[in-house]
């Protein structure tokens, strides 16, 4: 990441705009951590977009211009403003489900797909998705810093 | 966590994972840019592939990471459309990763063609930058006052143009992320994060002279290794 700073002319300080980036949250139950599973489950290929996705989308400020952003879905979901973040790897078209924290510039991740032919697989992922979000309103789950690789 | 030792060794020792490595980059930055651009020049997605004769859901498809296998004459239709060039290059892994690291896409742009006076016109073009081998107080002092109220983006995207795109750098020296230090005497001093010349990845300080005429045409020189003009302009009013 470039890293802005102020600069001074005449001890006047002109600022940089805002030097905050996104920060990207996985959920975390019972000590499990079923994003980064669902991660370490994925070929090279699409680790490597999943992590450089983050990696780009991280610096624009507005969730609608985030590359593979498809915005929220219906239902129940969208009640729980969950959206969804799709790349392709491998020939398969992979989805991560999240919401937006209510701390600014903050998104949780809530579950890893893949999508084909209006299926998803795991078959639950909606469903698991919707009772995420619901655990962690009830504070039955935590959240855990995602480390994007920013040096590789 | 993260052990990049580890992920550094298999780019070193695997083919397929060095082309999964570049593939990932380019199928996530290629759909950046082109939304980027496409954002810059107010473009809806349905106006852009109007202009390129495409329709709408290729656009879409483009600016979804991986969807397409991008081919030239695709990447080189985009360009037109949007009026500026394209380059494609072989690069070092570490360029690649500074070139990443400082891309943004709400900050990226491009000069358009008819923007672009160097391109145009390059002898009227050099004449008018300011002769900062021989600069004078005033030209410095005109540089001050336009570096004093442009805003803070547009320094950086200056900056970050000029030294990406300067082909007068050495060729380790591309790829640079400036960090923008301060203003001096009407040039902005910028440190490289790294040159890697040889064994010899030290900081280096850049100068960049800039100035800005009242119909806003904008020129700017940077020094380097190879040319110290601006430094010497810089030091013309005891920098």
């Amino acid at each position: 990441m470039v890293k802005r700073k102020t600069l001074t002319y005449n001890k006047k300080v002109i600022p940089f705009p805002e030097d905050g980036v996104w920060t990207f949250w996985d959920f975390v139950q019972n000590d499990s951590n079923p994003i980064e599973d669902w991660y370490e489950g994925l070929s090279e290929d699409a680790q490597n977009q999943f992590n450089d996705l983050l990696k780009d989308n991280r610096k624009t400020e507005k969730p609608i211009h985030w590359i593979g952003f498809r915005g929220f879905l219906r239902g129940q979901l969208r009640e729980e403003r969950i959206w969804e973040l799709g790349f392709y790897a491998d020939s398969r078209q992979y989805r991560i489900l999240g919401k937006f924290h209510s701390v600014r510039k903050q998104a949780i991740l809530l579950c890893g797909c893949y999508h084909k032919g209006h299926i998803y697989t795991p078959p639950d992922a909606l469903d698991l998705s919707y009772r995420r979000s619901k655990a962690l309103t009830k504070g039955e789950a935590i959240l855990y810093a995602r480390q994007i690789k920013d040096d590789i | 966590m993260h052990d990049r030792s580890k992920t550094i060794s298999k780019l070193i020792e695997s083919a397929s994972s060095r082309a999964s490595y570049v593939r990932a980059k380019l199928n996530i930055n290629i759909p950046s840019q082109i939304r980027a651009l496409r954002r810059r020049q107010d473009l809806t997605q349905t106006e852009l592939a109007k202009a390129t004769g495409m329709k709408q859901s290729r656009i879409s498809a483009m600016e979804t990471p991986g969807v397409v296998n991008f081919n030239l004459a695709t990447l080189v239709r985009l360009a037109s459309v949007f009026k500026v060039g394209l380059i494609v290059r072989f690069a070092s892994y570490s360029e690649i990763l500074d070139w990443e690291n400082g891309f943004s896409q709400d900050d990226f742009d491009v000069t358009k063609i008819e923007e672009d006076a160097e391109f145009i016109n390059p002898q009227v073009a050099v004449s008018a930058k300011p002769q900062v081998a021989s600069a004078t107080r005033a030209t410095v002092a005109q540089a001050m006052a336009c570096l004093a109220v442009m805003d803070a983006v547009a320094v950086q995207r200056t900056l970050h143009n000029h030294l990406i795109y300067q082909d007068s750098l050495a060729a380790g020296e591309r790829g640079l992320v400036p960090v923008a230090e301060g203003i001096e005497a009407g040039a902005v001093v910028v440190r490289s994060q790294s040159i890697p010349t040889g064994s010899d990845a030290s900081h280096r300080k850049l100068y960049l002279a800039y100035s800005r005429t009242d119909s806003g045409e904008e020129n700017s020189i940077l020094s380097n290794p190879l040319n110290s003009g601006a430094a010497q302009a810089a030091r013309a009013v005891n920098l």
